[in-house]
Formats: structure tokens, sequence, C-alpha cells
């Protein structure tokens, strides 16, 4: 699929930090893209570039098929949701909506027309004439989209939407802006440095560390298969072990000597040969706890090892156990499908076994000799 | 009910707050009292008298100074005061804005030293930097003779004319005007140029349309600042300027020191406090209406 927007081999250095390293990406058309990462990782500095505020030292940006990298920020037909709205306090909602087809020179009733048609998107419809400082945060964002999207930009550009807002109005606001999207079908590219939003949200994401990207994939790509140290760690928890490749068995599967705990079985996705050094990440909510070793044909395709309880987290949907193997803390989830109460569960001290699938563990790239990436 | 509420809530405020309110201010308006309304009081009574032989003001009542006060003469010197003290503000603000900006957007330690740049001229005397400018100007002054070697007529005066006093003036007021300027454009959040311009605004009208109104409380400030002593200004008409550039300032001067006569002085006087004050009086008018609207707007919105 010829992609919709391009960001092709940026480099952007401010003073003597330099903020992206020659980092391209493609964005389709229509679909919704993240840019996840810590606070300075590039991600803002990116959006920048896109929507022209940053001149990039090398690299360009293509929009639609066009190189788009010498217009200023007004010639591009690209819009951005600011993270703390710049709304203009001297106007009052309508006017801040009707402002970019105001400076377009389109006829006032068509004006109007529009503008009320974003109104109802954002259902806001009788505060049009309220200044921005009389209304909440939640509606400010709102205003700052429809302002955005009355332009009918070919992309829009949302640049931490929901940080200053609280949990449960960002929590409605996501499914708001998943609903505009819906309606809209306009190309949105969203920075966040919150995991959740970025995967209730995106189809797909680009996870950023240090002015690079680190992996592009679907939610469900970044999640279960993380090929680096700092994506595994950055999205959810994760266990970490290090070991080394015994042999290689049958299929796509591996030995793997994991430090301290003996041999077991992998997938092995990287096709690595015998004596390569291996980190591997475990998700908690991968292993199973059992209280009496499992009979072999619960267990196949399983792996075993016997562990002590040393911390228990009770969080209401699931549980968190800190279990420990030798010198080896191991964070183990259990989802409660069925009442916590009727059933005999893991107490402190207890040796329990926990198992994991092989094809469940996940074998990270570009990890040298000391696990470190 | 929470409407109720809050106008209880306010209404406590306010009353408890007006008595503390009150006693706090009393000092001030003790001090406007005295050295503001009463001078006043008195200027304005002292112009419905005549001056009599002995310098001193005559103890009947008459309208014959004022009626002088509105000859055309003195209506002449009245509006000439008025365009030039104009013409500075505006050109005043025409440079504070840029200015104000510039000091605005620049890096967080430099901007102490640009406003430094700034005030630093009235560290010197007035007076001395007026006689400097006379230097400056001077027809056989170095300013005049380089620009005459670069082609000017040498029929062009620089001295003593019109344009010398609203240049002169223009240079004694602009830092009062880029001072409030400034402390409105500091606070300005300028994201919202960044804002304006991913809306389609090129730089100048998001210039125009987002950053002018985003200080207009320092640009009104500013224009007070700058207006309101131009009108009474009379030693730079005075020093820089001709024969024929007299300003009402220098009329009152004149009357009050070497005429003495102090009612006639008392009229121009009268006539200048009544063109300073109502202006600010109507700008504090319009405050008050905004004001209003604002809490009426606040609490409209609670219902």
């Amino acid at each position: 699929m010829e992609s919709f927007f391009k960001l092709e081999n940026i480099n952007k250095t401010f003073g003597t930090h330099r903020a992206v390293y020659d980092v391209s990406l493609n964005v389709n058309k229509g679909e919704v893209f993240s840019l996840l990462g810590p606070s300075g990782c590039g991600k803002t500095t990116m959006l920048r570039v896109a929507a022209g505020f940053e001149d990039p030292e090398s690299g360009k940006v293509f929009l639609d098929g066009r190189d788009i990298s010498s217009l200023p920020p007004n010639k591009r037909k690209i819009n951005t949701v600011f993270q703390n709205y710049a709304l203009f306090p001297h106007l009052n909602i309508y006017d801040n909506i009707a402002f970019g087809p105001r400076i377009a020179k389109i006829p006032e009733p068509e004006i109007e027309k529009r503008v009320k048609n974003m109104l109802e998107l954002i259902r806001l419809e009788e505060h049009a004439f309220k200044r921005p400082d009389q209304i909440s945060g939640g509606q400010k964002q709102r205003v700052a989209i429809a302002r955005a999207l009355i332009n009918r930009p070919s992309l829009l550009l949302l640049d931490e939407p929901l940080a200053a807002l609280d949990l449960k109005l960002r929590q409605h606001m996501l499914l708001e802006l998943d609903r505009i999207h819906d309606e809209v079908g306009i190309t949105f590219i969203y920075v966040t440095h919150d995991q959740t939003e970025a995967m209730s949200l995106s189809d797909r994401i680009a996870v950023m560390n240090k002015g690079r990207i680190e992996q592009i994939g679907t939610p469900a790509e970044i999640y279960e298969s993380p090929r680096t140290k700092f994506v595994a760690e950055f999205i959810g928890d994760t266990n970490f072990f290090v070991g080394k490749v015994v042999e290689r068995l049958d299929g796509e599967y591996c030995k793997i000597d994991l430090f301290g705990f003996g041999e077991f079985a992998f997938f092995n996705e990287s096709k690595l040969d015998a004596g390569a050094n291996v980190t591997i990440s475990m998700r908690p909510e991968k292993f199973r706890v059992y209280m009496e070793r499992p009979a072999d044909s619960a267990a196949s395709g399983m792996n075993l090892i016997k562990v002590k309880v040393v911390d228990i987290v009770y969080q209401g949907a699931q549980t968190n156990y800190w279990v420990v193997a030798g010198d080896k803390r191991i964070c183990v989830r259990q989802q409660h499908s069925r009442c916590y109460l009727d059933l005999r569960q893991p107490t402190w001290n207890d040796e329990v076994w926990i198992a994991w699938h092989k094809d469940d563990a996940n074998m990270l790239a570009g990890v040298s000799q000391n696990g470190e990436s | 009910m929470a409407d109720l509420h809050l106008k209880n809530n306010l209404a406590r405020s306010f009353s408890s707050k007006s008595f503390v309110e009150i006693f706090l201010t009393m000092p001030t308006a003790l001090w406007l009292v005295l050295f503001f309304v009463i001078p006043s009081i008195l200027i304005f009574t002292i112009a419905f008298h005549c001056a009599d032989s002995a310098g001193g003001i005559g103890s009947e009542w008459t309208l014959e100074t004022v009626k002088k006060v509105a000859s055309s003469n003195y209506v002449a010197i009245l509006w000439r005061t008025i365009w030039v003290s104009a013409a500075v503000t505006v050109i005043c603000i025409l440079f504070a804005v840029p200015v104000g900006y510039f000091i605005a957007c620049a890096n967080r330690k430099i901007r102490p030293w640009l406003l430094l740049f700034f005030v630093l001229p009235l560290w010197t005397n007035f007076l001395i930097r007026i006689f400097a400018w006379r230097l400056v100007l001077h027809p056989d002054g170095f300013l005049r003779k380089s620009l005459i070697f670069c082609g000017m007529s040498d029929e062009v005066f620089l001295l003593n004319n019109m344009g010398a006093v609203i240049a002169v003036t223009v240079y004694t007021f602009l830092p009062f005007a880029i001072l409030p300027v400034y402390a409105a454009a500091e606070k300005f959040n300028f994201a919202l140029l960044e804002a304006a311009r991913d809306l389609g605004a090129s730089r100048f009208k998001a210039f125009y349309s987002v950053f002018i109104p985003g200080i207009k409380k320092g640009i009104i400030t500013a224009l007070l600042i700058v207006f309101v002593p131009a009108l009474g200004s009379y030693a730079i008409p005075d020093l820089i300027g001709g024969v024929s550039d007299e300003l009402i300032g220098n009329k009152i001067a004149l009357r009050a020191m070497q005429n003495r006569n102090l009612p006639e002085a008392a009229a121009y006087a009268a006539v200048l406090a009544i063109i300073i004050i109502a202006p600010i009086a109507v700008w504090f008018a319009f405050n008050r209406k905004n004001l209003r609207a604002f809490i009426k707007a606040r609490m409209g919105g609670e219902r």
C-alpha cells in the first residue's frame, strides 16, 4: 500500500542535544498512528517537523505523494491539536472554531454551517458563545479538535491531547476521539507517553526512545512481541531472563539454558544457533500457577519451575504474585475467572509451580553478552 | 441551589471584604484627596477669577478668563497639543509593540539586559538628555553635517521645528511605552501564534490577529502612560521646538511664571485636566462594563 504520509530520514538537533536520529516512518490513509515514548524521546519533535514548526537538518516530509518539506505550517494541509489546547482567549468558542475558515476567506454563511456541524460533532452547541476560560478542560479539548478539523486537513496531529485531563475524563475523551475519528475518517498522528491511550486508540504504534524508533507495529504486536528490551519494559510489565542457546530443536524451537533455572524449550523466532546469548521477556500473565506439580498431560508444551511465593498484591480483577527461584524475583499475574474466595489460593511462603507455554516467551533482538541491549 | 449558594458566598465575601477594603485604601484615598482632588478643585475655582494688578488672584468671580481661553488662538494651540501628543503616542506604540515582542521572545537570561538597555537613559537627568539632543540636532552639529554630506539639502534644519519636538518626545516616552507592552507580552502564550500559523495564518496575520489582542491591556496602559504626560509637556517644545511650536504646557508656564496671571494659567490647566481625565474616565467606565459582563457571564454559566 502506498503510504499517505511519510517522514524520510529525519534528523534534528537542538544545540548539542540530538532530538531525532534518522527517523523514517510511513502512515497509511485513515489510520490512527501513535508515536509513543517517554518524555524527551523525540516524539513531539517529530510532530513539530510534520506540522512545519521545526526545520529538520536533513530528511523529507511527504503528504499524499507530494514533498511538503519546504512548506511553512500555514501552507500544509495538516492541523494540530496542541497539548494545552492553545485556544485564543480573546475569542469565543464559535470564533475560535471559525478562525481557520475565516483566514481561508470562506464565505460567512458557509462558515456558519461548518461551525454548527463541528459544534454538533463535539456536542458543545449550547456553549458556542462562551469564552475559553468559561468552559472545562474536557470541553476545551473538544473545541481544540473542532478548530483543527473544520479546516478539513488531510492529516490531524494530536500532541498529548489528554495529558491535562483527569483519569475519568481521559477515558471518556478517548472514546470520544475514537468516535470522532470514525465519523471524519481523517488520518491521525497521535503523540503520547501513555501506553493505555496509544493501545486503545491506535491502528499502529511507533515506540520511540532517545530519538530513535524502537519498533513499529499494531498494539498487539508491540505488546506480545516486543523486539527490544526497551519496548518490552515500556509497554506493560515483564520479567527478563538471560540465557544461552544450547541446541536447535525440531522445527522452530530451540533449547535454552536459562542461567540458574536449567534448560527449557523456546520458540526460536530469530533462528539463533547454539552458543548465542539471549534475553527473554515473559509477561506476568503468561504464567500459570499450580499448587502441586501438574501431571505431564496437563503441562504438555509447558516449561515448569518450582518457586516460593514472597509477595501477594490482590487487585480485585487479578492478583500479582512475586515469587522467587534462587535469587531471581519473578512477577506472576493471575486473572480471577472464578470467585477468588471459593478457591484455595497460594499464600506467603508456599512452594508452588509456575508454568509457561514454550510459545509464549519472547526472545529479544539485539542483545549483547551481558543481556543489555 | 448551587447558584443560590454561590450568590450567598459572593455576598458574604463582598460585605466582609468591603470594610477591610475601605480601611486599607484609606491612606491612598487621603493622598489622592489631599494632592489631587483639592488642588484640582482649586485650579478649577481659580479659573473663574481675574488676575489682580499685583499678580495675585482677584476676589471677584468672573467668566472673563474662561472666555479668553476659548478664543481661536488658544484653541489652535490646544488642537496642536492634542495631535502632537496623539502622534507621539502612536509612534511610541508602533515602536513598543515589536520591541516588547522581541524582548519577550528573547532568551530568559538576556531579557533583563535588553530591558536595562531601554531603561538606562532614564538614569540620566531629563534636561541633560534634552540638551544632548540639542547638540545632536544643532545646525552645526555632526548629524546635520553628515546628512548634508550624504546629499540632504542644506535648507533642512533638524532643530527648532515640530518634527524635532515629536522625535524627542517619542525618545523620552518610549521606555514608558515599552515596559507595559513587554509586561503583557511576557505573559502572552506564544503557542497561540503557532496555533494561528497552524490554522493557516501568515506570520503577519498571526501577529496581528492573535498577538495584538493578547497584549491589549498592555497597549492600553502604554497609550495612557504616553498620551497623558505628552499633553502636559513643555520643556521639550521650549528647548527643541521653534517659535510656532508652542504647546498648551508652554502657555501655562508662561502665564504662571512670567505674566503672573494665575487665573489664566489655571484655566488652561483645567482644560488640559479635562482632556486628560475624560479618556481615563471613559476607559474606566468601559472596563467596569466589561467587569460586570464578566461577572454576569460567570454566574450565568453556573446556572
